[in-house]
Parts: C-alpha cells; sequence; structure tokens
C-alpha cells in the first residue's frame, strides 16, 4: 500500500541506482534542450541554404561559432516567439558551427535533431495524457463494474488490441491525412493536433487493461472493504482508496507506452505519413538520411544523426523504466 | 481444443467484420473521399467506381453488396443466389475491388503478385530470429554471468533501443558503403532478402533471447531440476528435456506479437530495401488515397496476424499441459 | 564398514569473515538398512546436509568434508561423471514438495522410467513396463493409465507415491528424503510414512530421513540426529533419545512437541 513514506522510498530507491540516475539526468537534459530550443544560439532548423551537397561535420573544438544567423522563417507559438527573440538579443547573429554537419539543403543538422525532439516529445506527451485520461479511467471503470459490464469492456479493448495497430493508425491517417486542413479549419485544431490525436486515441489500450487487473485485485483487498463497510461512498474508495493504489502500476504502464509511441511516430514521420515539413521529426531525418546515401557522396551524418538521438532516448527511456520498475516493486531482484 | 478453436473463429469474424465495416463508412463519410460527389475524379476510375459500387444505391444496399451477401449484377440485385455464376461476391470472396490508383488492376490483382514477397521475407525473417534469440539466450542463461552472458545482453539491449528502420539504414550504410558483399536493394533471390530479414528481425531476436534468458534461468532453478539432477540424468538431459520447454514457453507466448512487429516492421523495412512487397503497397496507398487498396491490405494483415495468434496459443497449449485449462 | 561414512562435513557459503556455515563439522554413519533421521529446526541445516551427501548443494556454496564416503567410495573427490552414475542408480532422492519435483511438461511414466533408460541403456518401452510396475508396487490404482498423465493431473498423495517409486525403479541402498510428508494432508503422511516403511523392509534400502517432526522420527526412524544450528548436538537410537535425551536442545525440542510428557 502506497504512502507518502513509501512514495519517498521508492525515489530514493530510484535515485540510488546509478543507471536511473544517469538516464534522468540525460532525459532531463534533452527535455530542457528541447524546451528551450527556440532559445538556444542554434542555426534555424528551417532555413534553406544554396548548397548542391551536404556538409560534413564540423567538430566543435574547429570552429565553435559563425556569424551570419537567419531568423526561422516559420511562424512561432508565442511562448516560442519569446524565447526566439530573447535570443536574439542575446546571441545577435552567432549561432552554433554546423557540429553535426548539414543536409543537402544546407539545414543544420543539430538543431533539426533539437527541434526533432520537440516532436517526440509532443508524441509521448499526447500518449501519455490520453492513457491518463481515457485508460486509467476507463480500466477503473471496468474493474469496478460488474462481471458482465466488465467483460464486454475487456473484449472490446480484447478485440481492439488484437489488430495490428500501425495499420489502423496508417489507415486512418491515409484517409485523415488528404482533408485534414479541412477536418481542421472545422474543428479549429492545427495539422498536427489531429495527427496526435490519432497517436493518443490508439496508445490507452495498454493502460486501460493493466488498471483493470490493479483494480479488479484491490476491491477484494481487506482496507477498501474496510472503507465500504465504514460507509465510505463509492467515489470516495475510487479516489482515495483504491487510485493512489494504482499508482506504481500506471506509471509501469508509462514507462512502456512511451517509448512505443515514440517509435511509432518516428516511424510514421519516416514513412511520410507523420507530421510535415517544415516541422522536424527524427522520422523525417531519418527519411531524408536513407534517401541521400548513395555510393557518391557518404553523408553519413545524415542518419547517424537522428538514430543517435533515437537510439539514445528510446534506450535512456527504456532503462529508466526498469529502474522505475525495480524501485516501484522492491521485491523484484536485478537479473 | 475444438469449442477453443470454434469461439476463436467467431471472435475473428465480428473483428474483421467490424474492421471492414467502420473502413467503409468511413470512407464515404470522410468529406474529400473518393465516394464524394464533389470530388473530381479521373474518368476511368469513376466509371469503375460506379459500375462496381452502384453509388446511386441507398449506402445499406450498397454496403451488403461491398461485403458480398448481395451479388450486384449489373442492374439486379439477387440475395445469396447470384445469377448462376457467382454466389458470393464482395469481401467475403476476396474481391476488394478495384484500385483507385493503379487503373487496371484489382485490389486482389496487386495483394496477389506483392503479398507472397512479403510472406517469404516475415517468415525468414521470424524464423531466423527465434532461432537466434533462443540460441543467444539459452548460452545466456547457461553461462550466466560471463563474458559471453554480457555480450549477448549488450547486443540485445541495442537492437531494442534503434528502431527498425534506423537500423535497417545502418544496414544500408554498411552494406552499400563498406561492404558490398549483399545487395541493398530490390529483389532477384534470397541474397537480397538476407539483409531486410535481419533488420527486420533482429528486434524480435532481441526479445526472444531476453524471454528465453529469464525463463531458462527461472527453469534452471526450480526444484524439478534438481531432481532431474538427483535421479543423476546428464546434464544435456536435464537442459533439453527437463529445463527447456520453460524456456520456449513464454517465446512461444511472444510469437504472436512477434509475428505483429514483424507486419509492421516490413512497412519501412521494404521502403528501406526498395522490395516491392505489399508492405510498399499499404504505405504507397495511404499516401496516394488508394483507399480500397489500403482497406484490402489492412484486412489481409489482421488476418494474418490473428490466424497467427491463434496458431501460436494452439502451439502454446500443445506445448504445455497446464494450458489446457485455461479456455 | 558403514554404508554412508561422513567425517567433518561443512557447508559454507561466502568466504572470509562474511562467510556463512549452513553446516559445520558434522560426522554422522548411516548402517546399511537403516532408517537414521536427522531432525531440526528450519535453519538447522539438515536439509543442507542432505543436499551434500547428494552433491547437490548449489552453486555459490561449497562443501568441505575430511570423509565422505558411500560404500567406500570417496564422493567428496569423485569426478562428476562417476557421480552421476551413482545418483539415481545407488543413492536416490526424494523431496518435499512432490509437485515441484516433477517436471510439468512430461507425463509421469517418462518421468519415472527415466532413470532405466539413462543409466540402464533400456528401450522406451521397457522402461515403461517398469515404471508401470513401480506405480503399482507404490500403490497406485490402474497404473497404466497414469502412465501418460501430467503430474498436475494427480494428487499430492499420488504425486509423492510417484516420486518414491521414481527414486526407488533402480533398488539404490541408499535414500535420501527431505522432509517426505511435509507438505502433504496428515491422513496422506501417515500412509506415505507406511509406504516408505514397507520398500525399505522389502529390498532393504537405507534412508537418510531429514524431518522437523519428531512424529515422524517416532514413527519411521532407527537412529536420530538431532541437528542446530548446523551442528549435530546428539545422536542415539530413537527409543534412547525419547527416553533420555542427553543435550538440553534435544529436551527442548521433546518438550515444546505437541503431546510430549508422554515417555
Amino acid at each position: 500500500m502506497t504512502s507518502a513514506a513509501g512514495r519517498a522510498g521508492v525515489w530514493r530507491r530510484l535515485l540510488g541506482d546509478r543507471v536511473s540516475r544517469a538516464c534522468l539526468a540525460f532525459l532531463g537534459v534533452v527535455a530542457l534542450a528541447s524546451l528551450a530550443a527556440p532559445l538556444l544560439p542554434l542555426p534555424s532548423p528551417s532555413a534553406l541554404r544554396l548548397q548542391d551537397e551536404p556538409l560534413p561535420p564540423v567538430p566543435p573544438w574547429r570552429e565553435l561559432f559563425r556569424r551570419g544567423h537567419r531568423a526561422d522563417t516559420r511562424e512561432l507559438a508565442w511562448p516560442d516567439a519569446r524565447l526566439a527573440g530573447l535570443r536574439e538579443r542575446l546571441f545577435g547573429d552567432l549561432e552554433t558551427a554546423p557540429w553535426l554537419g548539414t543536409d543537402s539543403k544546407g539545414r543544420d543538422l543539430l538543431a533539426r535533431v533539437v527541434w526533432g525532439s520537440r516532436t517526440s516529445i509532443l508524441a509521448a506527451l499526447a500518449a501519455g495524457l490520453a492513457s491518463l485520461a481515457i485508460g486509467v479511467l476507463y480500466g477503473a471503470v471496468a474493474g469496478l463494474a460488474g462481471a458482465r459490464t466488465d467483460n464486454l469492456m475487456m473484449r472490446a479493448v480484447d478485440g481492439l488490441q488484437s489488430l495490428p495497430f500501425v495499420f489502423l493508425v496508417i489507415f486512418l491517417i491515409g484517409i485523415v491525412n488528404a482533408h485534414r486542413a479541412e477536418l481542421a479549419s472545422r474543428f479549429g485544431v492545427g495539422r498536427e493536433a489531429v495527427f496526435f490525436l490519432v497517436i493518443g486515441a490508439v496508445s490507452w489500450l495498454t493502460m486501460a487493461r493493466v488498471v483493470r487487473g490493479q483494480v479488479r485485485l484491490l476491491r477484494r483487498a481487506p482496507f477498501v472493504e474496510a472503507a465500504h463497510v465504514s460507509g465510505a461512498s463509492p467515489a470516495r474508495i475510487l479516489f482515495v482508496h483504491v487510485l493512489p493504489n494504482v499508482l506504481p502500476v500506471v506509471v509501469a504502464s508509462l514507462t512502456l507506452t512511451i517509448p512505443s509511441v515514440m517509435l511509432t511516430e518516428a516511424f510514421l514521420s519516416f514513412l511520410g505519413l507523420g507530421v510535415e515539413p517544415p516541422h522536424v521529426s527524427w522520422g523525417i531525418l531519418a527519411a531524408d538520411g536513407v534517401e541521400a546515401i548513395n555510393p557518391v557522396r557518404i553523408a553519413w551524418w545524415l542518419v547517424a544523426a537522428p538514430a543517435a538521438g533515437l537510439g539514445s532516448v528510446l534506450l535512456a527511456l527504456n532503462l529508466l523504466g526498469d529502474g522505475l520498475r525495480d524501485a516501484l516493486d522492491p521485491r523484484t531482484s536485478r537479473g | 481444443m475444438i469449442p477453443f478453436l470454434a469461439r476463436r473463429l467467431l471472435w475473428f469474424a465480428a473483428t474483421l467484420l467490424a474492421v471492414a465495416t467502420a473502413s467503409f463508412f468511413l470512407m464515404r463519410a470522410v468529406p474529400g473521399g473518393p465516394f464524394d460527389a464533389e470530388r473530381r475524379l479521373d474518368p476511368t476510375i469513376e466509371r469503375n467506381l460506379r459500375a462496381r459500387y452502384h453509388l446511386e444505391w441507398p449506402l445499406a444496399k450498397q454496403y451488403l453488396a461491398y461485403l458480398g451477401p448481395l451479388n450486384l449484377d449489373e442492374r439486379r440485385a439477387r440475395v445469396l443466389g447470384g445469377d448462376g455464376t457467382r454466389v458470393l461476391g464482395g469481401v467475403l470472396a476476396g474481391d476488394f475491388g478495384p484500385s483507385l490508383r493503379y487503373r487496371d488492376q484489382t485490389v486482389g490483382d496487386l495483394l496477389g503478385e506483392s503479398l507472397p514477397l512479403s510472406l517469404a521475407l516475415g517468415a525468414l525473417a521470424l524464423a531466423g530470429a527465434v532461432a537466434a534469440g533462443l540460441a543467444a539466450g539459452i548460452v545466456s542463461a547457461v553461462r550466466r554471468g560471463g563474458a559471453v552472458d554480457f555480450l549477448l545482453r549488450g547486443t540485445a539491449a541495442l537492437c531494442l533501443a534503434l528502431p527498425s528502420f534506423v537500423l535497417a539504414s545502418l544496414l544500408v550504410l554498411l552494406f552499400a558503403l563498406l561492404l558490398p558483399i549483399l545487395p541493398v536493394a530490390g529483389t532477384g533471390g534470397w541474397r537480397h532478402l538476407v539483409l531486410p530479414a535481419v533488420a527486420l528481425g533482429a528486434p524480435i531476436a532481441a526479445n526472444v533471447a531476453r524471454l528465453a534468458r529469464t525463463g531458462m534461468l527461472e527453469t534452471l532453478s526450480a526444484e524439478f531440476v534438481r531432481a532431474a539432477r538427483a535421479k543423476g540424468l546428464p546434464e544435456r538431459i536435464v537442459l533439453l528435456r527437463h529445463a527447456l520447454p520453460g524456456a520456449l514457453l513464454p517465446v512461444a507466448s511472444y510469437l504472436g506479437p512477434a509475428a505483429a512487429g514483424v507486419l509492421t516492421g516490413s512497412l519501412v523495412v521494404e521502403r528501406i530495401f526498395a522490395i516491392p512487397g505489399a508492405g510498399s503497397h499499404f504505405v504507397n496507398s495511404a499516401l496516394n488515397r488508394d483507399y480500397t487498396l489500403a482497406m484490402g491490405v489492412t484486412i489481409v494483415y489482421c488476418a494474418l496476424v490473428y490466424g497467427l495468434n491463434t496458431a501460436v496459443d494452439v502451439v502454446h497449449r500443445l506445448l504445455d499441459p497446464r494450458a489446457a485449462e485455461v479456455p | 564398514m558403514a554404508l554412508l561414512e561422513v567425517r567433518g562435513l561443512s557447508v559454507i557459503y561466502g568466504s572470509g569473515d562474511s562467510a556463512v556455515r549452513a553446516v559445520v563439522d558434522a560426522s554422522f554413519d548411516v548402517e546399511a538398512g537403516e532408517t537414521l533421521a536427522v531432525v531440526g529446526e528450519s535453519g538447522s541445516g539438515k536439509s543442507t546436509l542432505a543436499l551434500a551427501v547428494l552433491g547437490l548443494v548449489p552453486s555459490p556454496g561449497r562443501v568441505e568434508a575430511e570423509k565422505l564416503s558411500f560404500s567406500g567410495r570417496d564422493l567428496a573427490r569423485m569426478p562428476a561423471r562417476e557421480l552421476r552414475a551413482l545418483r539415481g542408480a545407488e543413492i536416490a532422492a526424494v523431496f518435499q514438495d512432490p509437485a515441484a519435483s516433477l517436471c510439468p511438461w512430461l507425463p509421469v511414466g517418462e518421468q519415472v522410467g527415466e532413470v532405466l533408460e539413462v543409466h540402464r541403456g533400456a528401450s522406451p518401452r521397457a522402461a515403461r513396463r517398469a515404471a508401470a510396475a513401480a506405480l503399482a508396487e507404490v500403490g497406485i490404482a490402474d497404473p497404466e493409465s497414469r502412465l501418460d498423465a501430467f503430474p498436475h493431473e494427480l494428487s499430492g498423495g499420488m504425486r509423492q507415491r510417484a516420486t518414491i517409486a521414481m527414486a526407488l525403479l533402480l533398488g539404490p541402498r541408499l535414500l535420501v528424503a527431505d522432509e517426505p510428508t511435509s507438505a502433504l494432508d496428515a491422513t496422506v503422511q501417515a500412509s506415505i510414512l507406511e509406504l516408505l516403511k514397507e520398500l525399505r523392509r522389502k529390498h532393504g534400502t537405507a534412508l537418510l530421513l531429514v524431518t522437523h517432526s519428531l512424529g515422524v522420527v517416532a514413527a519411521a526412524a532407527d537412529r536420530a540426529l538431532v541437528m542446530r544450528g548446523g551442528r549435530i548436538v546428539e545422536a542415539a537410537p530413537v527409543r534412547e533419545l525419547f527416553r533420555a535425551p542427553r543435550h538440553e536442545y534435544t529436551r527442548e525440542l521433546l518438550s515444546s512437541a505437541p503431546g510430549s510428557g508422554r515417555p
């Protein structure tokens, strides 16, 4: 049973593990850089330059900064716009040299990798929110409901899960894609928002199943019976007693869903079904990189950069997920 | 076993029906879709559509015709009797209609020429992955804590962290530029399938290795293994006869999601290695708004995954006699 | 010469200052045909002692002994292959939880007959026949039909009978039984003990019986070792042990047993 002391214990165990600490730190840096992207003295991720070929990476010890920064051509949302303005004042027309090289259109790869992380994070957020909002509620309701309702609800989840999801997603996106503009204007959401909505719509299933399992277990727990007997209302039982104890499995489920969703987003963007230029996504970068492979000019950095970005973030997330699951269940011992 | 299979079949039919129905109504409902009256279509395609789908009929009849029981033939509609040449049409008969993009070909044609290739690739990837993963996992478990174990687990972690399209890209880089010993594009023999199969199967192999290792370790520490050793059985028999099924069971359970993973992975791998399989068609159909093709592939792939999952469950029940209790 | 001679046996986990000795300096004999009980509370090291005799102490643990000989042969320095030949054929084991001792995915008949195939090179058919006979001998009705059953399809008592059949199939001279009745219901316990006694009588098998229950000791053993904290604190014929316990701990054990106060 979780309590304030119990949760503190979880933190302690998590931070005590070296690997988990390192992963937290790394992901924290990534998140920070991502958030502060307009503020950083990076070149614009979408400014095109006249050049034929991708430029190879220039290591930072050879050249740190350059002049000649050209502002982003895109329209930014106001928090980003403010940050961009701040950047102008701080750094003027200074920008980093192409430490990771550029692509064939002259766009700086480091900047694109940093901005690309935003898309991955957005996908993770969309999935996380959907899982929390829809999944937890659905699972809790199914867990507390009578046998027949529960059965029905879970069959629905089973049915949806038994289909290869990416196909349905692609199919949905394919249909929705061509008409994103219309749908967007009709419902007032941005084009990308539709994409993220679709992602969210398919990621809550695992959470629902996991929560339902846990709620069913907790239902028979003595302390719930006691609360019931002492006259607590079902709502109170749900929110005060059941949900806090569902927290560990919710976190565990999120640690599995989020990397998977990031992967799906990159995957879809790679195929051209995700976000579109001028937005940046690691999937798009990977696609560009693959396209640019030919025996004449070996622009390996175009593939390596997004690969490193995706690989390192996914690895960190997976390791952190392992660490979190271990911290939540003190009985698990390491391999 | 029979009631189990029967239930599965029913569930399967229901699911496919739901998918087909949803697709049907979605396609007609979305503004600007191919059936939208205001859209301007290539006249050949439009004619095809009208001829096949009788867009002037009421929606319900169109739906039934699409599914199959209603055989719309020319100007007459007969229920389940047809005109003597076809009893069942539509999806139930495997007829998904004409491709909206490739004018002369039906979805059936396109699938017919591309699906076998994808299946071959998928089967190769899966088989290779399971074999490699099992071997790696078992060796890892038996030599637990050693250098070999560490190496194998590290490789597995790497394969899991890198998405299949990244892995595929890196493979292309490696073999196109540094070690031109295996072809990186197109078809033309089994050699062309090696790299794509590796790219597809690597994450599967990593998961299988992990599962096999854990399953083996747990089983090796079980009492019945100790009892088997107490009988003086040679270690080989203890490992292979008594312990191994314990490692196989979790792997068998994983095969269902593994197959689904191979199918989804094939979408990018086929594109990267330029293999004209069903996956490529599917992606293109989504990009080209070729709805009938998209739906055809979706339904076929859903059927595949479902069939595989059921097969896996059957194998699971055969392997572990205890599983027979659970319906 | 006794069947099993043990001098100065210790089982150590870890090393140096943090070493844990599960068994300390144990010395005893088992004569041919006799039943020696090893009794103590949990953690006394009695099960580890049994495992040490079998050579099955799990890996981080080491066995050190001045003498560990079976029928004159040195078990401590014997190569693994010879030890394996000995196990199952000359020295057999029955463990506490029959459900856990039987492989869940092999039919019972195969598991019972396996020892015949491995140690005597018998054909599967001969092994099957022998297994059926063995199952009949331990009192399992209709043994033929049970041969293809899986362990989870049998009751607890039948499973333990099957493991006993499995252990005695090749006529071993020493049977090591680690709490053979603890996982069973009370009524079944008595019948299993009876079975063990009868089989011993028929085959002349010596029995090293590890148990925490004095009732089992009284019912089945000729002599008993009392263990505590890894050491043997008393060794005596059973009747003597109950009548005139010499060590203080033995007296504690006896007095704390339910129904004690009887002579």
